[in-house]
């Protein structure tokens, strides 16, 4: 047996160590020991196998180093040993170096599997094992290469789905070389639990591969020069990956693309046919059966709300074929052939610019939604910055177009999007691009950078990311940002007139901007008027001396920079965003109306949904936060109660309440104590946490007084609508030392509002505003649960105790409370929205007692003092939700909308969401996951 | 009702004629002749190997014959064998050749399925050279030939 031994594993001897000794015996296996030195030492492809040669159930996957040792299992053993038959071979091959054994063994004759059955067999081979076959004899490469028509790629590298490290390239080039070797493959057989980072590969390699096309029906024709200049480039594709090494000669290079099946059962045959008659791939693993109904859902989501047809529509009618004027083909060459690495978008995107390509008819292309493959905790691993090369790449070498949706990608890498984004925008070919991720920061300039550099890049979504927010601030934008900020303020003020106001102004800012946009673009178009640019800095500064179109609030106007040109925003905008040094003009301009026009898809809905980078709160969540907040510096009050003996009669006319603003109640007034710190009500709070715009609890201090306690003056604001004369007593007796009542400020409307047995509900109601005292780093806010239940993002898991919000959600204001107890006060949240106009009738405080002296409190039903802080911030919430409500605006808004709303406990909100917008099913969706 | 089919060494086996039937071969040559007597001969058959033929065909005799597969589902699986058909399974090469052959002839697809799986389950996870083994394949490349494959399949090897 030694004489089979190779030199490599004699040079064992030379080791030292123990430890090195066995592990160079590890990894010299037993077939390098046994293996005749004559034959073909064909390894095994680098893949890894789900099933060993026995276990069909066997799914854990093969570590990279035991491969070795399943590769060179024996096969002597086992169930088939009787290893006495031979497959017949010629006899008058070769023999000239056969071991003596294996030369005994060929004159031993037995039966011979005719052609159709070796075929048979072949075809119940996974691929990994297809390489092989290849390489044992010529009747069995023959019928491999000839057969073979069909591939199961299911059990073929089942780990490390995410594809990290080195195995990334194993895998495509399995993949890659499939299609580049078996000629005839018509179809993929793709079943795998991981098979939604594969698909990816399978499709780009067989569009490298020239095995598979997107569509045969509108691509460039057969033929024609398009094609044939496609199909150079995939043969120099080809050529460099292989190192120009040929195949054997029964290998037969494709001629064209053919379009390979994928298969899978499970989708659903109309969204099968949709995709189609699309040529849009939609690729839905079979995977776990909670992804793929997310998928699916979301994919349903998408038919049913016009998104996919819309870019399809794109394709169909929207784009002119001229614009698509960057032979994919010819920037690939470039990128490939730049100096330098891919991965610096700075690289792709100062090559030399295109001016010889060859226009492309437009093709289909793929939409790629990272919440459909990217999904929850996968994120972060190197599937995501894997996965868009590889799409940008095939996307680009068939002329497709690609759509890259990056809204869920939560908590990505802005240095690996921005190396994502390096590698599509390398392919020329994305045409819209959705950056509205919440949790990555995306600077306005690298967003400029990314639609300069793009020209088919003309859709972009930034709401609600940084770059937003730097957007609208600019001058060009007339004030947008200062209107946001002020309605902000408004927010924080519970100004309601105010707001109202302001939102009309916004509304009608963005549809004047929108109207001289298109002045702008039709002055252009007839080239009347020469480009800021040209004419220099002094027009534009005269320019934005002119009046604009429309009126524009007087506090806006002085804040104008001199650049700033109210009658044609694009260029105004394009001087004022910042370019790379050799961004041509046009560039230039087209990105500014890129940005604008997304800015005015959005309109005030934008607006709404976008938070403000200090704070972190949109307006929504502030006034949620802010009514939240009034009931919790009411709450603050009650402890001081409990230190006297007081009885209330709230049969006082609610008018006495009224004389509380809602600025004084959270004046900024300094103040030299705070209650709220004292007693803890602050004692999650991170410094700065709502350090722009939030009351400190300073200021909050102000409004802690206890009314109740405070010379029992009259305190009305709660009524009974059923019985407004209703009184009630409450016996307030402890043993508490009284506090010093002189110390403490003048009463609040809210507070009397409180009825004292009605405190641990708003203490629960308070708390469960819970993520608002969360340190800035774990601060959750309940608007991102959106896209828990729609495939995406890497949210924490909903709290146990979110079940709770749901009960919470839908329970309508002035309804009479359940019962809480201060026991479990603080993570009972069922009560939370009810805190205000309750009136908990079985609840017993530690150390108060309530009793209703009239009636049972159980039918008392209370109405909130209409000029009532909670009151106002109730409405406004609900005017903004009307205007996210409107089913004109985007989608997400809505949906977003249907989550506030459910904060914010408004079902009746719920209902005209449905009734307007009708997001029934994303509101199904979305409350069954809060 | 009892057919006689006759092996190529001249043995007679008498099988119900719905366990024959199995055979879409036999069956067919049946509907042909009309009832008789005559004995079946099927000269491709040893009587070791119709013995083992016969066996599986009384075990699956209340099968639903298998139509042809028209699912769009191409998936062909070698990991599905019934317990028992792996056991019947259990033989040499040269005996589980022949059984392949014959359900190739005999035209038991079902039979031909299992035979086929079970090859293909001694092919799973071999290198080339593992095949040959099992199989006493002799490898038939020319050195130039081995050398291209090798460089063909360099991706593929350990790094």
């Amino acid at each position: 047996m030694l004489k089979y031994v190779k030199e490599g594993a004699l040079d064992l001897l030379a080791f030292t160590l123990p430890s090195s000794l066995i592990e160079s015996i590890r990894q010299v296996s037993d077939d390098d020991f046994l293996s005749p030195e004559w034959g073909h030492q064909q390894r095994q492809p680098r893949m890894r196998r789900r099933h060993n040669t026995t276990s069909s159930s066997s799914s854990r996957a093969v570590a990279p180093t035991q491969r070795h040792l399943l590769t060179t299992k024996k096969s002597s053993g086992g169930l088939f040993s009787s290893a006495g038959s031979i497959l017949l071979q010629d006899t008058d091959t070769r023999s000239h170096n056969l071991p003596d054994s294996v030369s005994i063994n060929c004159l031993n004759k037995g039966p011979q599997l005719p052609y159709e059955v070796l075929t048979l067999i072949f075809q119940y081979l996974p691929a990994s094992d297809m390489f092989s076959i290849l390489a044992v004899n010529r009747l069995w490469r023959q019928i491999a290469l000839m057969e073979t028509k069909q591939i199961d790629l299911s059990e073929c590298f089942p780990m490390d789905c995410l594809g990290l490290g080195y195995d990334v390239y194993s895998d495509f080039d399995f993949v890659y070389h499939l299609f580049s070797i078996f000629p005839l493959i018509s179809s993929l057989v793709i079943k795998d639990r991981y098979m939604r980072d594969r698909d990816l590969r399978v499709v780009t390699a067989g569009i490298l591969a020239g095995k598979m096309a997107f569509t045969e029906a509108v691509g460039p024709a057969i033929g024609s020069e398009p094609y044939l200049e496609a199909q150079q480039v995939i043969a120099q594709r080809r050529a460099q990956q292989q190192g120009h090494t040929s195949t054997t000669n029964t290998t037969i290079t494709p001629t064209k693309p053919t379009s390979t099946k994928v298969i899978r059962a499970s989708i659903k045959e109309e969204l099968r046919e949709f995709s189609r008659s699309v040529a849009t791939y939609v690729l839905i693993p079979q995977t776990r059966n909670t992804l793929r109904k997310k998928i699916l859902e979301r994919l349903e989501y998408n038919l049913e709300q016009k998104e996919i047809q819309e870019y399809c529509w794109m394709v169909e009618n929207g784009i002119n074929p001229l614009t698509f004027q960057s032979s994919t083909a010819a920037s690939l060459t470039q990128w490939r052939t730049g100096p330098s690495s891919p991965s610096s978008h700075a690289s792709t995107s100062t090559a030399a610019p295109i001016l010889y390509a060859k226009r492309y008819p437009l093709v289909p292309m793929t939409h790629y939604r990272f919440q459909d493959c990217c999904f929850a905790k996968d994120w972060g691993s190197a599937m995501d910055i894997n996965k868009l090369p590889m799409i940008g790449l095939a996307a680009a070498i068939s002329g497709q177009g690609l759509v890259v949706d990056l809204e869920g990608s939560y908590g990505a890498p802005s240095k690996s999007i921005k190396q994502m984004m390096a590698f599509c925008f390398g392919a020329h070919c994305v045409i819209s691009l959705d950056l509205n991720f919440r949790h990555t920061h995306m600077e306005l300039e690298h967003v400029t950078e990314l639609l300069s550099e793009n020209p088919l890049l003309y859709k972009i979504d930034i709401v609600d990311s940084p770059a937003y927010h730097d957007l609208i601030r600019l001058p060009a934008l007339r004030g947008l940002g200062e209107m946001m900020e002020r309605m902000q303020k408004l927010c924080f003020d519970l100004d309601e007139q105010e707001l109202e106001v302001t939102l009309q102004q916004a509304s009608m800012l963005l549809k004047a901007l929108d109207r001289d946009i298109d002045l702008e673009e039709a002055e252009r178009a007839d080239k009347k008027a020469p480009p800021i640019s040209q004419a220099g800095l002094t027009e534009a500064i005269s320019a934005a001396d002119a009046a604009p179109s429309e009126p524009v609030p007087t506090y806006l106007m002085v804040q104008r920079r001199p650049l700033d040109d109210p009658r044609r925003p694009i260029e105004s905008l394009s001087q004022q965003l910042k370019f790379a040094e050799d961004a041509s003009q046009a560039d230039k301009i087209r990105t500014a109306k890129v940005l604008l026009k997304g800015v005015i898809y959005h309109g005030v809905s934008g607006l709404i949904n976008t938070r403000d980078r200090q704070s972190g709160q949109a307006l929504l969540h502030t006034l949620a936060w802010r009514r939240s907040y009034s009931v919790l510096a009411a709450l603050a009050t009650q402890p001081a109660n409990l230190t006297t003996s007081t009885t209330v009669n709230l049969a006082t006319p609610p008018a006495t309440l009224e004389q509380q603003s809602s600025s004084s109640l959270f004046s900024s007034s300094p103040s030299s104590s705070s209650l709220f710190a004292t007693k803890g009500y602050f004692w999650n709070q991170a410094p700065g946490m709502f350090s722009s715009s939030a009351p400190s609890s300073s200021t909050l201090s102000e409004i802690a007084p206890n009314p109740l306690m405070s010379n029992l003056e009259p305190s009305g604001g709660a009524v009974l609508s059923d019985s407004p004369t209703a009184s009630f007593s409450f016996d307030l007796s402890t043993s508490a030392p009284a506090p010093i009542q002189s110390t403490l400020p003048s009463s609040s409307g809210l507070s009397s509002l409180i009825n004292i047995s009605a405190l641990p509900a708003a203490l629960s109601s308070a708390l469960s505003f819970r993520r608002m005292s969360l340190p800035v780093s774990t601060l959750w806010i309940p608007e991102d649960s959106e896209d828990i239940g729609v495939g995406g993002g890497t949210q924490p898991e909903p709290d146990s105790d979110d079940d709770e919000d749901k009960d919470d959600s839908g329970v309508e204001m002035g309804r009479v409370s359940r019962s809480s107890s201060p026991d479990n006060g603080s993570d009972q949240e069922s009560d939370s929205d009810n805190e205000v106009a309750t009136l908990n009738t079985s609840s017993t405080p530690v150390a108060t007692t309530a009793t209703a002296a009239v009636e049972p409190p159980a039918r008392q039903e209370w109405v909130i003092p209409e000029q009532h802080p909670v009151a106002i911030s109730l409405r406004m919430a609900r005017k903004l939700l009307q205007l996210k409500a409107n089913p004109n605006v985007y989608n997400k808004d809505g949906r977003s909308a249907v989550v506030c709303a459910s904060y914010m406990g408004f079902l009746p909100m719920e209902s005209l969401l449905i009734e307007q917008g009708g997001y029934s099913k994303e509101l199904i969706r979305i409350r069954e996951t809060m | 009702m009892t057919v006689i089919l006759v092996s190529s060494d001249n043995q007679d086996f008498k099988v119900d004629k719905e366990v024959a039937e199995r055979s879409i071969l036999i069956k067919n040559m049946l509907e042909d002749v009309g009832e008789s007597d005559s004995p079946i001969p099927l000269p491709n058959v040893t009587a070791a190997v119709l013995t083992k033929v016969i066996e599986y065909c009384e075990h699956h005799r209340n099968d639903p014959i298998q139509v042809p597969e028209e699912t769009d589902d191409p998936r062909k699986r070698s990991n599905d064998i019934e317990e028992w058909d792996m056991k019947f399974m259990q033989v040499d090469q040269e005996m589980l050749f022949e059984i392949i052959l014959a359900a190739n002839y005999l035209d038991i697809k079902p039979l031909l399925d299992v035979g086929c799986k079970t090859v293909a389950n001694i092919i799973k996870g071999k290198t080339p050279e593992e095949i040959r083994k099992a199989f006493n394949i002799v490898n038939d490349f020319t050195p130039e030939e081995e050398a291209q494959i090798k460089k063909e399949n360099e991706w593929a090897e350990d790094r």
